[in-house]
Formats: structure tokens, sequence, C-alpha cells
């Protein structure tokens, strides 16, 4: 067997390109030289830097063509030093209700919604509209749009047939403004409705920046905000719960780059009542498992509390901590079929002071059972008439104003 | 020349350099070029399964990852036979320093979650500490509400740590089941990973300790090194057999060709002795890196 082969005359270029391919590849030795220089405080640079600098590029400008956006480094015009905590439209907190009374400043007195709410009763004719409205807005709605992938945790490998149907999004949308037009109707005084508005609020929670912002689905407004249900100094110095390991802020992103400005949509008008819809398409954990109950509970609360003190800033200045008027704000929180309704009382935005926050809160209760189609007909069960009753208690309060 | 290159040849200077280009394709053809590609040997602890799309800073968001089928992402050959196919799941980036104090109090942080992770055999488990959530390696009985303690800090007398702690194994009793062991002071969690497993604690020679891994090689590591407490979860899982050609298409593993017959043990096993005891000190400085030179001819 021949071992080598022999290599004629003329091959030798090929001789060479193989030795290259190997010799090109070389490992420098490491000297120390750069230890011993630094020692002696000599700087040490790249070869290439003084070898072959950088060449100076011209910037030309060419008519028509957008500027290159700014990078987003320290010079960029939106960045802060502080880093800012931020709650945003998908953000969730990790302890839910707990931790959004820690970093609300809020307390509870009781349980449930306040005795002084009036309560009002809407007349069987009324159900009979709601029936239909939940069927027209969940279920016979004209939309065909491709629904979120099923998956089985059991047999993660199975790719199901794909849905199409009416999201989550228009659902509920459909469903809460419906509601609130039939509110309107059977108080006989409508009252104004901003639909989709950013609300926005920084706040410097005991040393950290949090901002929060949100978009209010729909904010009903009133000329004057409601008076206040019970003394502000009623709770001062009751103790806010304990979150364990956990500081109030954790599980919100932080960033550098933020705008360091409120926003409140509608000026002089108090807010009255917040519809904020909670999709599960749109709000999430950011390690990706649902959403509990106690995260969908505190999301009412900082999301209410965002549009009081948006409001509670436009009117008294930036700097107010502790309000001279006790400011009321109602909300209401959907995912098209589970209500949770909420009341809170804004005594103070700062966080250091005895004076709490006092919110009225009750348990999420559903709207109905189940609305779909069953054998090829829509259905509904399970129809709970007191969501309808309580929505219109919130409506009607203080109507006069 | 053809009426076609006279064509060309009176147009303009770029219709010059295509005949060029032309012209010279018919001497040095692409199909004989020697491409200089460099395809790495499987193994020194690189995996050719998936890389990791991991972003700048640490977060809990599971991460994208890209598969790679047995193929080096640089040259793009194929590397490790039999690895293709399979669910794709994202990423859990654990946290594998458990940085506590070198004096006073341990740190103690809480589990909020522990979740299974596709990408690795042992379950993770979300930890909230100050403002920070991180993911770790969760033990045997870890569940959500567990205090953990870490630190870094060696008393005279050997701590009694609970499932979960992080201590320096100076710190530790012998026969202490320990997973997530550093290999040198402050560099993270690095050996014992895979789920039901767990290194013991052997004895203490001077300022190191040696430990016993699931291998059943003994590692001498020095008194600092920060080790986990515990066995890992999912401890079925060594006992657990694939069960299916299906199912091992879904781990990603491709099938096998060729007559494979289990070997009947009719003489025994050879006994081999274990390799010595392995001694780790300071880590070795890290190698520059080569410099790959262009003749530009």
């Amino acid at each position: 067997m021949r071992v080598t082969r022999t290599l004629w005359r003329q091959h030798i270029g090929w001789t060479f390109k193989k030795h290259w391919k190997v010799q090109r590849h070389r490992v420098p030795l490491a000297t120390g030289a750069d230890l011993v220089l630094s020692q002696m405080n000599i700087p040490v640079v790249p070869a290439e830097d003084i070898v072959a600098p950088s060449p100076m590029r011209k910037e030309l400008k060419f008519v028509g063509l957008e500027d290159k956006p700014l990078p987003w480094d320290e010079f960029h015009p939106l960045y802060h030093k502080q880093e800012c905590h931020m709650y945003g439209n998908h953000s969730v907190l990790l302890k839910g209700l707990d931790q959004a009374k820690v970093l609300t400043n809020t307390v509870e007195l009781e349980q449930g919604l306040p005795a002084a709410l009036p309560r009002v009763t809407a007349s069987a004719r009324h159900h009979h509209l709601v029936n239909n409205l939940i069927m027209s807005s969940l279920v016979l709605d004209a939309e065909q749009k491709k629904l979120p992938k099923l998956k089985d945790p059991e047999r993660p490998a199975f790719n199901f047939p794909r849905e199409y149907g009416i999201t989550d999004v228009r659902g509920t949308r459909l469903l809460t403004y419906r509601l609130i037009q039939l509110c309107g109707s059977i108080s006989g005084s409508p009252r104004p409705v901003v639909n989709h508005t950013p609300v926005k609020v920084t706040l410097d929670r005991g040393g950290s920046l949090v901002q929060l912002g949100m978009r209010a689905d729909q904010l009903l407004v009133a000329k004057t905000p409601l008076s206040a249900l019970v003394d502000q100094y009623s709770a001062s110095g009751m103790e806010l719960p304990s979150l364990g390991q956990a500081h109030f802020t954790v599980s919100l992103e932080t960033d550098h780059f933020y705008q360091d400005s409120d926003i409140y949509p509608t000026g002089s008008w108090a807010p009255h009542t917040l519809v904020l819809h909670g999709n599960q398409s749109e709000v999430y954990n950011l390690y990706e498992t649902p959403v509990t109950e106690q995260q969908w509970l505190g999301r009412s609360l900082v999301n209410l509390f965002t549009v009081a003190a948006a409001y509670a800033r436009a009117q008294y200045g930036a700097g107010v901590e502790d309000l001279p008027h006790p400011l009321c704000v109602q909300c209401c929180h959907t995912d098209g079929r589970l209500f949770h309704f909420v009341v809170l009382q804004l005594n103070t935005l700062g966080v250091g002071t005895e004076l709490r926050n006092i919110l009225w809160s009750q348990p999420r209760v559903a709207l109905f059972d189940t609305c779909s189609y069953k054998d090829g007909q829509p259905v509904l069960t399970g129809y709970n008439s007191d969501v309808l009753d309580m929505l219109l208690s919130l409506y009607t309060h203080s109507i006069t104003s | 020349m053809s009426i076609f290159f006279r064509a060309l040849l009176i147009t303009d200077v770029s219709s010059n350099q295509l005949l060029k280009y032309v012209c010279n394709s018919a001497y040095s053809s692409v199909r004989f070029k020697c491409r200089d590609v460099n395809v790495p040997k499987p193994g020194g602890g690189r995996s050719f399964r998936r890389i990791v799309n991991f972003p700048e800073k640490y977060t809990v968001k599971p991460l994208s990852v890209t598969n790679l089928a047995g193929r080096d992402p640089v040259s793009g050959r194929v590397v490790a036979k039999g690895i293709g196919g399979g669910i794709k799941h994202k990423y859990h980036w654990i946290d594998w320093i458990r940085d506590g104090p070198k004096e006073g109090p341990p740190i103690l942080e809480e589990v909020i979650e522990v979740l299974s992770d596709g990408c690795r055999t042992a379950d993770v488990a979300l930890v909230a500490v100050g403002k920070k959530l991180k993911y770790i390696l969760a033990t045997e009985n870890m569940k959500p509400g567990d205090i953990l303690k870490t630190s870094r800090y060696i008393p005279r007398i050997p701590v009694r740590a609970n499932e979960g702690d992080a201590y320096p194994l100076g710190a530790l009793q012998i026969g202490t089941k320990v997973h997530c062991i550093e290999k040198y002071e402050g560099t993270g969690g690095l050996y014992v990973h895979a789920a039901g497993t767990y290194g013991t604690i052997l004895r203490h020679v001077g300022t190191n300790v040696i430990v016993q891994l699931p291998s059943k090689q003994e590692f001498s590591f020095p008194q600092e090194c920060v080790a986990t407490v515990g066995r890992l979860s999912n401890i079925l899982h060594g006992s657990t057999p694939i069960g299916s050609a299906q199912k091992n298409r879904e781990l990603g593993n491709r099938p096998r060709s060729g007559l494979w017959q289990r070997k009947t043990g009719r003489h025994g096993r050879k006994i081999r002795p274990l390799p010595p005891l392995r001694v780790l000190g300071s880590p070795p400085p890290k190698p520059l890196s080569p410099i790959s030179l262009t003749l530009d001819i």
C-alpha cells in the first residue's frame, strides 16, 4: 500500500495552499508584557488602533431619506440615570392584591362594596336585554379571526385544528360598550365616556421610581368627583400586608429610557368609573404562567389608583402628597365573563405617611357560565343578574352631579 | 469574439468587467476552488442540539432557542448525528451564581413556583428576593412558599442546612447531599445539574472538601466553593424508559439504523478502577484567542 501520494513538481502550489490553510491560524504566546507595562503605568492599546485607525465617515444628507434612529445609549434624550419600574397594560404584580396594596399605600376597611353605595335593581326587561347583548357580543358577532393556538400540556406534540372566531379583545369591548350604553339608557342621564385613552403617572415610591401607565378602555367622567365615602383619617396607621422576602416592585420591568411626565386625558372632568378590560391575550406574567386570581384583583387596584393619581396630580399639582379633599373612584374590571367591582378612596399619593388609601372590593362574579355554540345553536347558561345590578349601582352613584 | 461580446465591449465600463469575469471563469472554475471549512469535533462541552438566544440583561422571560439538528452553527456542517426534530421548548435562564454575604446572617429567598423546563431534565424554581426574580434548579421536595438561605460565610461549626439552601462546601456537614457545585469560587454552580442526581460530601482535607459526584469520581473543591443542598427534582427521570420510538422523536432524537443487539453479559463486566482524585485549585488563565491571518494577493 502506498503510504503517501507522490507529489509532482507542478503541484507545489497545491502544497503551499494546504500548508497555509493550517499555518494561517496562530495562537499568540502570552508573554505577560501587558501586565508588566500596566504595573509600570504605561498604557497598552491594541496595535490595530495605531496601524489602521478607523476612517472618519462623513454624514451625507439626502432629500427624502429619514435620519438614522438614535442609538439607545446614555446620550439618548429619553435616557435617565435612575432606572424606572414600568407598569404597563400587560403587567401583573407577582404577589397580586397584597403587592398592589403596598405599592399604592392602600388598606381594606371591610369586605365587599361600601355600605354607602346606593343599590339599584334592574327590571326583568333589562335583564332580557343583557341576555341579548351577551349573545350578540360573544357569539353572534361577525368577526372571524384566528384564535390563539390550543395546547395540551399532557400531549405537547399534538396539534389541534386552528379555531377561528371572535377574539377576546373584541368580545370584551363589544360587551362593555353595550352594557355601559344600556346603563345610560336605564339611568335616564347618560354619562360622558372617553374610550381607549392613555393614562400615565410617575411616582417616587420610597426611593424607587415607578411609572404606572395604562389604557383606560372606558372612562366615565363627571364634572365633580365623587365625595368621600368615609373620613380620610379612618384608616390612618393601619398595617399594610407583608410581602415576605419580595420588594413591592418585584416583577416590574425596569428601564432607563422613559418620559417623566403625567397624562390625564379629560382635563378638569373627574373620573367617575373606570371600565377596564383584562383579556388573557393581553395580560400575562413575565414568566408565562397563567395569571392568578389574586393578580387579577391586584391589577384592578393599580389601574384604578393610576387614574385617580393622574387626576389628583392634574388638579393639585405634581408635588401633591396628602390630598386636600379625598377622591373617590370606581372600577369595573372584566375579561368578558368575570367582573370585579372595586371602589377606591384616594387620600394620599405618598408612601411614608400615616394616611392610607381605602379600598372596597368584592370577589369576582361571573356574568354567565357558558356562552357558545352547542350542537350548532348559540346557548347562554347560568346568567347572573347581580352583575347588571352592581354595574348599575356604580353607574348611577351620585348621578345628579 | 462573438457578436455578443463585441456588443458588450462598446457599451460601457461595467460591460468590460463582465467580459473579464466571463473570460476568467473559463480558466479558473469556482467548482475546483478549495473552501476553507473548519468543522469542529464533537465533545469538549459543546452542544450541537440548540443555541439559546440570550439577551444582554438577565430575565425570567422564557428565551427563544435555535435548534441546530446536530450542526455546527458556524460552518453549517453536521457534527453530531442522530439529532433533529422534536418539540421546540423555550429556555428558562438559570441564575447559576447564588451569591450571599461573606459575613453575617444569610440572605432569605422565597420560592414562588416550581416549573418544568423542556430544555433540561430537572425542574426549575422561580425565586423572588428583593426586587429580583430568578430561576434556580428545583430540589426534590421544593414547593412554593419555601424560604431558602444563601450565604458565603464559613462558620466554625457546620450549619444545619435545609434543602435548597446554598452554602460554601466548608460550611456543610460530612454526608450532606449537594448539587450545583461551583468549580471555582464565584463562577456559579457547574457540577451536578441532571434530574435526581446529587453529590455527597465525603471529608474535609485542609482547606479543601472532597465530594463524590454522581459518576462516583471524587473531586477535591476549595472550601469556599458554594453548593446547593439536597437532591435535584424529578427523581424518576433516570428510571423512566423513553417508552416508544415516537417519544424519542419528540425529544429531538432521530431514528437509529442498523441491527443493534444487547450484550449478554456472559463474561461479566470489566471492572476498572476509578480515576484518581481530581484536585481543583484556582482557575487557569484564559487562553488567548487565535488570530486568523489572510494573504491579500
